[in-house]
């Protein structure tokens, strides 16, 4: 089988993964910012949680790492969110409970980043991802 | 929230779903490396994927909107056929490997080649290619009309449902003609996880809306002590037969869902997965590894369990509703004031069902009238890239006719809709010739087909409206005495079979044929063991179709308690013929676990297969286009329109 068509079939996945898990995680989020449910909201969360770990699992089967596009889009994704529950904080308002929901998906998430990053390359590892000034330095000694 | 929210909400995921579609045939066109990819994906899609769009495909929108309404309406006679999960995949068990296994060996990739190969004629592989005409125009159009009706509401009426017909065979139509077959098995098994997804969701909401399952059964006790219901019959079989002459022309006593009718829908039910497009989408496997799987844990099991717990639960729920709307478009409207984001979710499922059998069908009857009859028939040695445009070409008039029928005329199109599955499954005793029995001959399996196919439509309601319009009245109505048109059709068509078989004696093949079942036999090689289990297996078949689903069926309307004994009474908190449904579900999955693995029925071959250099084909091998042909075909279709018109003039 052609390489390529191995990383259609892993995207093909991710899809079905997201498919499920996105439309869980969103829509009890949405849900439960609505009735002002945290179970509910939590639930959600649990959805995206369960969404990142089905990814991660299928990153491992297909032995492929997350792809720029894939990496892109989340960062997109994550910063949109951050966006808008900042904006509806200062200019909408937010009950105690979309708050709570809001501030636990985020927490989530910026934890849940940080341990992957330093599972997958190690905290060393994790730290010099970020470390532009070293991967010029090592990238011109290449 | 207010409906115009939900239609935004609504909107935005089905315009969110529309870009994936797009993207995926975008990517899929790029790996199509030459002109027949188009048709068959080159034989390269992964087993896991045809599993999934296989079991997305046979459940699809006509399971998830037809039958919670037909429960609805016709009470739990009609939940039994919900066992579908695991009469669908049964036909798959007995021939996805053997199709599979000849098509490698021979270089087949279409079922009418299959047709042509063994029995050599042509006859076969043209009934194939119209069966999938069917299903690509009745019985897609027929779902496109039930969902853009749903829809519509769910919009509050904002947009007409032609808006919706418009919309999703746009998408549908865009991401074929760019990717063909590749694209649908790729998106397939994304349409297909949504549609599991949509069934769940559904099943939640009517379990939070009814305050919880054990709060519904106890209302559904309540209803059947009712006398009323009680006289319809709404929580029984109602009995083995009726004679009765047939709907529309007599009134059954009670319910015209009795154990016989309840088989026969079984048997329609079979059809699907001997269909071209099943066929087809196998073929485009790249490995046999996946079909035991695919048949027993994603459709018996997985697609099995949402059909019989999620789909009868809301039909269920629907006998309980006084208002008798339809069941999912009641349900999404009451959901959609309080999350409209969950009925968008559920509709986007909701159009992928629809969509997943939708293009394969498409796909497959623009590949088998360009291929299988336009190339052979009026322009053999057409090149590979010209048959791609073709189909393309007819893949868009094609669909064009099922939404201008789903639009101007959803009488007609419900009528050729309902006959594309007992039309189907004429096509068993054919399959079984090529895969099992060479006792069948081409003149036997062909006129069976022929046979089958007219029994179905005397039976069914296209051909009594066929007949009443030249002015000839049947003197039977719909499935008389309570019989499918299926079973109708299968009990001709065998007689046709098993006589001209006798007559024939095993003659009228091509020249491979005998070949090709050595070679099948070498290829299944069971060791003793498994053969020894043979006839335990068929006994168990047999046991399981008598208890489940023919006259053994009325034993469960007592088995646990009897329906209007309350609650209480009911042993384990459900109608007795739901739990008896669940029962044989179970049984059920066991069975084709049993078939698949156990005799081998779906396992991959034992030894890898060798394409032989030298494939059997009827294609001559000249290349202008056969301009006498086709004027012979336009005289034809113009003579038998004059006929029609003329039998009108005089008769209608």
């Amino acid at each position: 089988m052609l390489v390529n068509e191995r990383k259609l079939e892993r995207g093909i996945i991710v899809f079905c993964n997201w498919a499920v898990f996105g439309i869980i995680g969103l829509t009890f989020l949405l849900e439960g910012v609505a009735t002002d449910a945290y179970l509910t909201g939590l639930a959600g969360i649990i959805g995206i949680v369960a969404g990142f770990i089905g990814h991660m699992v299928i990153n491992v089967v297909f032995d492929q790492a997350f792809s720029l596009g894939e990496t892109a889009l989340g960062l997109a994704v994550f910063a949109i969110s951050i966006l808008t529950f900042v904006l509806n904080w200062i200019f909408v308002g937010l009950s105690k409970t979309d708050f709570l929901i809001g501030l636990t998906l985020l927490s989530i998430l910026v934890t849940g980043f940080f341990v992957y990053l330093s599972t997958r390359y190690g905290i060393r590892g994790a730290f010099n991802r970020f470390d532009v000034k070293s991967q010029r330095r090592s990238r011109r000694k290449g | 929230m207010t409906l115009s929210d939900s239609m935004v909400w609504l909107m935005l995921f089905l315009f969110l779903y529309g870009i994936v579609t797009l993207y995926w045939a975008r990517l899929a066109s790029g790996f199509n490396r030459h002109g027949s990819s188009f048709f068959h994906a080159d034989g390269a899609l992964a087993p896991w994927m045809t599993a999934l769009t296989m079991a997305g495909a046979s459940v699809s929108g006509w399971i998830v909107l037809g039958f919670p309404e037909m429960i609805a309406v016709h009470g739990f006679g009609f939940a039994v056929p919900g066992v579908a999960g695991i009469v669908l995949p049964l036909t798959g068990v007995l021939f996805f490997k053997r199709q599979w296994t000849l098509a490698r060996r021979y270089g087949f990739v279409s079922q009418g080649e299959i047709f042509r190969g063994y029995y050599g004629g042509h006859g076969l592989a043209v009934i194939s290619v119209i069966i999938a005409v069917i299903f690509a125009v009745g019985f897609t159009g027929m779902q496109l009309r039930a969902l853009s009706l749903v829809l519509s509401q769910l919009s509050g009426g904002e947009t007409p449902a032609s808006t919706f017909v418009w919309l999703i065979a746009f998408f549908l139509f865009a991401y074929c003609v760019i990717g063909g077959m590749r694209v649908v098995g790729y998106l397939g098994s994304l349409q297909a996880v949504l549609l599991g997804l949509a069934i769940f969701g559904l099943g939640i909401a009517v379990v939070v809306s009814t305050s919880g399952f054990v709060a519904l059964n106890q209302q559904l006790a309540t209803l059947a002590q009712d006398d009323q219901m009680l006289a319809r019959r709404l929580f029984e079989v109602s009995g083995v037969i009726q004679f009765t002459s047939g709907i529309g022309a007599d009134v059954p006593v009670a319910s015209q869902w009795t154990s016989v009718m309840i088989l026969s829908t079984a048997l329609a039910l079979l059809g699907f997965q001997a269909t071209p497009m099943a066929t087809q989408l196998i073929l485009s496997t790249r490995n046999a590894n996946g079909f035991a799987a695919g048949q027993t844990w994603v459709m018996a099991g997985f697609f099995g369990a949402l059909v019989v717990f999620a789909i009868v639960l809301i039909g269920a729920a629907g006998i309980d509703n006084a208002s008798q709307d339809n069941t999912i478009q009641s349900l999404l409207s009451d959901l959609s004031a309080k999350s409209p984001w969950f009925v968008a979710a559920i509709a986007v499922g909701l159009v992928a069902s629809v969509q997943i059998i939708a293009g394969l069908s498409l796909v497959t009857a623009a590949g088998g009238l360009v291929r299988d009859i336009y190339i052979p028939f009026f322009h053999k040695g057409l090149e590979a890239s010209e048959a791609v445009l073709y189909a393309r070409v007819v893949i868009g008039l094609l669909l064009l006719t099922s939404v201008l029928l789903a639009i101007l005329l959803p009488v007609g199109l419900s009528a050729i809709g309902a006959i594309a599955l007992p039309v189907a499954f004429q096509l068993w005793p054919a399959l079984i010739g090529v895969c099992w029995f060479k006792i069948i001959s081409r003149q036997a399996a062909t006129t069976g087909a022929a046979i089958g196919i007219f029994a179905v439509l005397i039976t069914d309601s296209l051909g009594a409206n066929i007949l009443g319009f030249l002015g000839l009245e049947l003197p039977w109505g719909r499935w008389p005495w309570t019989i499918h048109s299926a079973a109708w059709g299968m009990f001709f068509n065998l007689l046709a079979v098993i006589t001209i078989s006798a007559i024939t004696q095993g003659r009228g093949h091509s020249g491979q044929a005998s070949q090709m079942q050595r070679f099948l036999s070498s290829q299944s090689n069971r060791k003793g063991k498994s053969r020894a289990l043979k006839p335990a297996a068929w006994s168990a078949v047999l046991a399981w179709f008598f208890l489940a689903l023919g006259p053994g069926v009325v034993l469960g309307n007592l088995a646990f308690g009897p329906a209007g004994g309350g609650f209480d009474a009911w042993i384990v908190g459900m109608p007795s013929l739901w739990a008896w449904t669940l029962l044989f579900w179970v049984l059920g999955v066991f069975l084709i676990w049993f078939l698949s693995y156990k005799l081998e029925f779906a396992t991959a071959p034992v030894a890898p297969i060798i394409p032989i250099e030298q494939a059997p084909r009827l294609l001559p091998q000249d290349t202008k286009m056969q301009g006498k042909e086709l004027v012979t075909l336009v005289w034809s279709i113009a003579g038998l329109a004059g006929v029609i018109a003329l039998t009108v003039w005089i008769f209608g």
